[in-house]
């Protein structure tokens, strides 16, 4: 057999993407009529300020955060149990970890301009979101870009920490940190107050960033999480499940 | 496709122990083998080497002459199933890994897949996690007879199994095995109960090689010799005694006396029986409290 007719070669991060869009499509629709619920109620007894998508945005992280940590956990031995290597496995990880972030992204962003459209419509005040490069649901192109980052470093960070975490087991937390602290240097880049990233600050005003800029941090921080991973995983160890 | 795997001086350390301890072997394509050793004596990590789960302290594996870790040509030809199989998250359905195995092993047989399904009794629509353990053993089973990977091992998956689905499991190496001969390397502490499987046995004990020979020259070096107690105690008494049992007058056992013809013959015509050594009796020698001193 070649290695181009391999399914393992092409095949997981498509089999893994095919699954998970699908069940994320279907658990953003009452997601979306909940947070849609909750905006109605809000404008009865008051103002709706902030957007609640954007605080629907944070279970769609954990989300991806959730299937990465399943995919290492039960996709790595299986694909090594059925003749995948580590390189192959880690380059599907890759592939899927991009893929799935711009699905979750797109998911986002459609929330977010669904979110405007409804809220004109029903004349409710309009939502504000708190990220850096957009106020409105409708500039479509920043809210992308600014998820589709987002949900990448996400997804990468934390394959390293679950990567570290299976080959070194509790010294595998150093790259939970790790990938914790990139997380969070690109939700400091992409939101209100850089928090993270303040120092920089010293030396870069505010106003000299861009999402120019917060997207490539963010490319930086996922290239150099997959590096990490790469490193840590390319010679893993199948644990036996009967020890896990 | 026969493929031979050669272990060429492979060690494996982990922090505190040594498991094996420079292992040379070689296991010839197209046979069954037998894989034995006490607990801990290292069985597990070695196929865990040799299946590329693994990468050893040092040595490596060749699979007809291919380095076998993180190569893609080679690993594909193997499969390896443990005690517990690799399978999805107990929420998900038998069904689900059957599927999901199917769509990596481009060699997958879903007849023989269906038949052991059945034969076993298992059923697909099942959660895995609902799974009893003889029920996961049997899942193990199915997966690694129906992906007919040219080199199939078993690390002890079977034991689970009841000994009605441990005998279907038998049947269906044996069968398979005539049919369409691949390489399948078996570990086991049910000795007596699959040896008249194997070709060859491999013994390894506290890391090593302790032995490796066919199971035929294995069983003629030894005899089991069964008869009127005193008869037997008399014909013995010059050799190495590996068990002994009685049952009121009548003893067996099990020593290494030399199986030729002569000595047969007058063992015959003492009275006694002669039966090849049971493989068991074999092992707990070779490998009981002072196999160490050699």
């Amino acid at each position: 057999m070649t290695a181009s007719n391999d399914p393992r070669q092409w095949g997981l991060a498509g089999y893994l993407l095919s699954g998970f869009s699908a069940f994320a499509g279907l658990m953003a629709v009452p997601l979306f009529l909940v947070t849609m619920a909750i905006a109605f109620l809000i404008d009865r007894i008051g103002t709706l300020e902030q957007s609640i998508w954007e605080w629907a945005s944070l279970l769609v992280r954990f989300y991806a955060l959730a299937i990465v940590l399943h995919v290492v956990k039960t996709h790595f031995p299986l694909h090594l149990a059925h003749g995948g290597t580590r390189r192959q496995f880690l380059g599907q990880l890759t592939l899927f970890v991009v893929a799935h972030g711009a699905v979750l992204a797109g998911l986002t962003t459609l929330g977010f301009w669904l979110e405007s459209m409804v809220s004109n419509l029903a004349g409710w005040s309009t939502p504000t979101s708190s990220y850096a490069y957009f106020d409105s649901g409708t500039d479509v192109v920043a809210v992308a870009s600014t998820f589709m980052v987002l949900f990448v470093v996400w997804g990468a960070a934390t394959a390293l920490g679950a990567v570290s975490r299976y080959r070194h087991r509790d010294a595998g937390g150093l790259g939970v940190v790790a990938g914790v602290l990139m997380v969070m240097a690109v939700e400091s880049s992409f939101g209100d107050g850089f928090l993270f990233l303040g120092f920089i600050g010293r030396f870069v005003t505010l106003d000299q960033w861009s999402i120019g800029v917060s997207v490539a941090i963010g490319v930086a921080l996922a290239l150099l999480a997959t590096f990490v991973t790469w490193l840590v995983g390319r010679n893993l160890n199948v644990k036996n499940p009967a020890e896990m | 496709m026969s493929m031979d795997i050669q272990v060429s001086s492979v060690g494996v350390e982990f922090s505190d122990t040594v498991a094996l301890d420079g292992i040379d072997l070689s296991l010839a394509g197209d046979r069954i083998h037998g894989l034995l050793g006490r607990n801990g004596a290292g069985k597990s990590t070695l196929l865990s080497v040799m299946a590329g789960f693994r990468k050893p302290t040092a040595g490596e594996v060749f699979l007809d002459g291919m380095p076998v870790f993180e190569n893609p040509n080679a690993m594909s030809q193997m499969c390896l199933i443990r005690e517990v199989p690799d399978t999805l998250d107990a929420s998900e359905k038998v069904s689900e890994t059957l599927a999901l195995t199917r769509r990596m092993r481009p060699s997958w047989d879903e007849t023989l897949a269906r038949d052991l399904l059945d034969r076993l009794d298992l059923d697909t629509g099942k959660k895995l996690g609902s799974l009893s353990r003889g029920k996961r053993a049997a899942l193990g089973v199915v997966i690694g007879m129906a992906t007919r990977a040219p080199v199939t091992m078993f690390d002890e998956s079977y034991l689970g199994l009841d000994a009605p689905s441990r005998y279907v499991f038998y049947g269906a190496v044996l069968a398979d095995f005539m049919e369409r001969p691949r390489t399948f390397v078996i570990s086991t502490h049910l000795i007596e109960e699959v040896a008249s499987l194997f070709e060859e046995v491999t013994i390894i004990h506290r890391g090593r090689l302790l032995l490796q020979e066919s199971a035929d020259e294995l069983t003629e070096s030894g005899a089991e010799v069964v008869g009127p107690a005193d008869i037997v105690d008399r014909f013995v008494a010059d050799h190495t005694i590996l068990a002994s049992r009685s049952l009121g007058s009548t003893k067996a056992v099990t020593t290494t006396a030399p199986l030729d013809e002569t000595w047969r013959r007058s063992a015959r015509e003492g009275g006694l029986e002669v039966r090849p050594v049971p493989l068991q009796d074999l092992f707990i020698h070779l490998t009981g409290r002072g196999a160490d001193d050699g």
